[in-house]
């Protein structure tokens, strides 16, 4: 028979156009006020250790690609933001060689040694920042290796020196990154509006951010009554450090958050409980990094709560 | 709107329903008839050529005149004598009901699968998807015949009480029926959810449930004249087609040229079936035809899923979808239906928005199929 030949396949025949690529280049978007604020903030040793990580990870990616025998897709902008977001947990003056670790940790095992995209039981940069903090310690301490900078770290002082220390960071000064903190997680502000973008484009669930700031705003007002002389106000722990940035670049990350609506919140409000808890009696002053690493250790269980389906209910 | 996959179901109507064109062929389908005549043989418009199997499904008639030119496989072949006769409507005698009464509608060509004895019997006004208007224009232009449907379609399942089902901002009604107002937004005009709406119960338990499109036929039948077309969308008209008209022919009326690569959809764009040729005929029940051109949505991939999970949030019946697709791609069925694979409403959506263009939708129909022949016993036939 002759004729046009059509295409065929199964429904739906519609898209709604979103796919994956533009989902990860626009999460990149949502990152740029981050990593602007973070140049102006810490000027061109930011830049050096955003883009060995940014071209660190692409590279890593391609091998491992490369390795596997899978067709390459780094192109999809996906490994080239898990780098900028690890970057941006690290402190300025990071050396180059902890970068690289850093990078490899989290594309080649975060990442590759789980499945490829999608697969990750745990946020890869998150892998990558926690191998680095276990094993040179020291060189995270933004306070230790920072030493020319202006500014302090909020949390350190609230955990070294108290609440007076913590609240003299102004809330302003906090939203506007001049605080202490890896070069990108410290850009308050800038994380919100970011996280904003991502959750009116629909690319970050609002669940997720929302109940873990409730989460942790929550705790924090619990441990303030308790404690009314050592606790700080639950605004200084939503602004100080890597919280909004954990909320909206850390916490939602899709391969290691669950997907159901309940699961979606209360995941979000034990790692922000958890980071609280961190915060009030761990050793490491920040506290959102290995709250979320063991949040999304819960996530397969989180997915087990969720509405039956259609008519399985209790009649 | 379109992008989070909401899509609005009532639309303005054109102008009238136009004719569609005097086919030259028709051809008609035999999945599940047995052919009553024999290839040569001349037939009047109207006349049963082929008769249903089993208990739901209705005989086939012949749309126009002409004669026999093959039955191959499972089509069979009328070309058009534009002079040949027709067939003198015979009313159904009126009171029947029970056997008797299926027996007869089966004869004047209607399906009566989902229409079992129940107290409840729901008329689905509501378009099903976007781009199918059919089910408001039967509405809209069929008043009589729709009231008279009912009344046989009542009779018929022995039901207490007759709900029709309409999109909200609807004024119209039918005698015999208590109004249910349904949100007009895709997927809710489907079965499934229309009872929900109805009931509050997510069961067919008690409840049948059939479209304007059959009731439409029950009415015309009990005035004597078989189901020979369908009404269907296409652009922005319906057009009443003689069933197994060719897409060609249609398309030819109506100046729709599909060019390579496009999609020729009979049905709508979220569950169309895709047709490889404009050869394929227009059937009993068929709503709409779509051409969706090529370019204009992202086709299907095999990405790696990417674990948004979209398709879990959007699944209009709460199953995780982003786990059961996984489980259906990779054969493990009796997991899929423990991910409740049996409750899917095949609606699509879930494909829609997948960022990954995972083919959900066919991963859920291959299982499907899969578990089907699993529990047939060797040599039966589907
Ligand atoms: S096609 Fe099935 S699984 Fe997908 S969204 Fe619709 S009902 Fe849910
Ligand atoms: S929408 Fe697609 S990519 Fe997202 S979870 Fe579902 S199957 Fe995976």
């Amino acid at each position: 028979m002759s004729g046009p030949l059509f295409t065929v396949s199964a429904p739906p025949h519609w898209h709604s156009g979103r796919l994956s690529r533009q989902i990860f280049w626009e999460s990149i978007l949502a990152l740029s006020p981050v990593l602007v604020m973070a140049v102006i903030g810490y000027g061109l040793p930011a830049v050096r250790v955003l883009a060995l990580a940014g071209a660190a990870a692409v590279v890593v990616e391609a091998v491992c690609e490369r390795l596997q025998g899978r067709e390459l897709d780094v192109d999809n902008g996906h490994a080239l933001l898990t780098g900028l977001v690890f970057a941006c947990l690290l402190p300025a003056a990071a050396p180059w060689w902890l970068v690289l670790v850093g990078v490899g940790v989290a594309i080649g095992v975060g990442k590759h040694v789980f499945g490829g995209l999608g697969t990750s039981p745990v946020v890869p940069a998150l892998l990558g920042y926690a191998v680095c903090q276990i094993s040179w310690p020291g060189l995270l301490r933004y306070d230790f290796v920072q030493l020319d900078s202006l500014f302090s770290w909020p949390l350190a002082d609230l955990k070294y020196y108290g609440r007076a220390a913590a609240e003299a960071h102004g809330y302003a000064d906090l939203l506007l990154g001049r605080q202490l903190g890896g070069l990108g997680a410290c850009q308050a502000g800038a994380a919100l509006a970011g996280g904003l973008f991502l959750v009116a484009r629909g690319i970050v669930p609002w669940r997720i951010p929302v109940f873990f700031l409730a989460g942790l705003a929550a705790s924090a007002f619990a441990y303030q009554l308790a404690y009314p002389d050592l606790a700080a106000d639950p605004l200084f722990h939503l602004l100080a450090g890597s919280t909004l940035f954990a909320a909206f670049f850390l916490a939602p990350e899709m391969a290691c958050a669950p997907a159901g609506r309940a699961a979606m919140a209360g995941y979000g409000l034990l790692a922000g409980v958890l980071v609280m808890i961190i915060r009030a009696y761990g050793v490491w002053p920040e506290g959102t990094t290995f709250a979320i690493l063991l949040a999304n250790l819960t996530t397969p269980l989180w997915d087990r709560i969720r509405p039956r389906a259609f008519g399985k209910g209790r009649a | 709107m379109k992008a989070r996959g909401r899509f609005p179901l009532q639309a303005e109507l054109s102008g009238p329903i136009r004719p569609g064109p005097l086919p030259s062929v028709v051809r008609i389908p035999l999945c599940g008839l047995a052919a009553l005549v024999a290839v040569g043989e001349l037939v009047r418009a109207g006349q049963p050529v082929a008769r249903g199997e089993g208990l739901t499904r209705g005989d086939a008639h012949t749309p126009v005149a002409g004669e026999v030119e093959s039955i191959s496989g499972d089509t069979l072949v009328i070309r058009t004598d534009p002079a040949g006769g027709e067939v003198a409507p015979a009313p159904l005698p009126p009171g029947l009901s029970g056997e008797g009464l299926a027996a007869s509608l089966r004869a004047m060509g209607l399906d009566l699968d989902g229409l079992e004895h129940a107290a409840l019997l729901i008329v689905n006004a509501v378009n099903p998807e976007p781009g199918v208007r059919a089910p408001q224009r039967i509405l809209h232009d069929f008043q009589p015949a729709l009231a008279e449907g009912v009344k046989v379609l009542k009779r018929l399942v022995g039901a207490g009480r007759v709900v029709l089902a309409v999109a909200r901002g609807t004024e119209l009604g039918l005698p015999g029926t208590e109004r249910v107002e349904i949100e007009p937004v895709y997927p809710l005009g489907l079965a499934a959810l229309v009872v929900r709406a109805v009931t509050g119960r997510e069961s067919f338990a008690g409840v049948s449930i059939v479209d304007v499109a059959r009731v439409l036929a029950a009415g015309e039948a009990a005035a004597g004249r078989p189901v020979t077309g369908t009404i269907v969308s296409l652009g922005a008209d319906e057009f009443r087609l003689a069933l197994g008209t060719t897409l060609a022919e249609l398309f030819a009326l109506a100046g729709v040229t599909p060019h390579g690569g496009d999609r020729v959809l009979i049905g709508g764009p979220l569950r169309g079936a895709a047709q490889h040729t404009l050869e394929a005929p227009v059937s009993k029940w068929d709503q709409a035809l779509t051409v969706v051109p090529a370019g204009s949505h992202p086709g299907f991939g095999d990405e790696a899923c990417i674990n948004c999970g979209a398709c879990t949030r959007i699944c209009p019946v709460r199953i995780m979808v982003s786990l059961m697709n996984r489980a259906c791609e990779f054969g493990h069925y009796d997991l899929a239906l423990r991910y409740d694979l049996d409750v899917c409403l095949e609606c699509g959506l879930c494909a829609f928005v997948c960022p990954a263009r995972r083919p959900i939708l066919q991963y859920i129909r291959l299982a499907r199929a899969e578990l089907r022949s699993r529990a047939e016993p060797l040599g039966s036939v589907p």
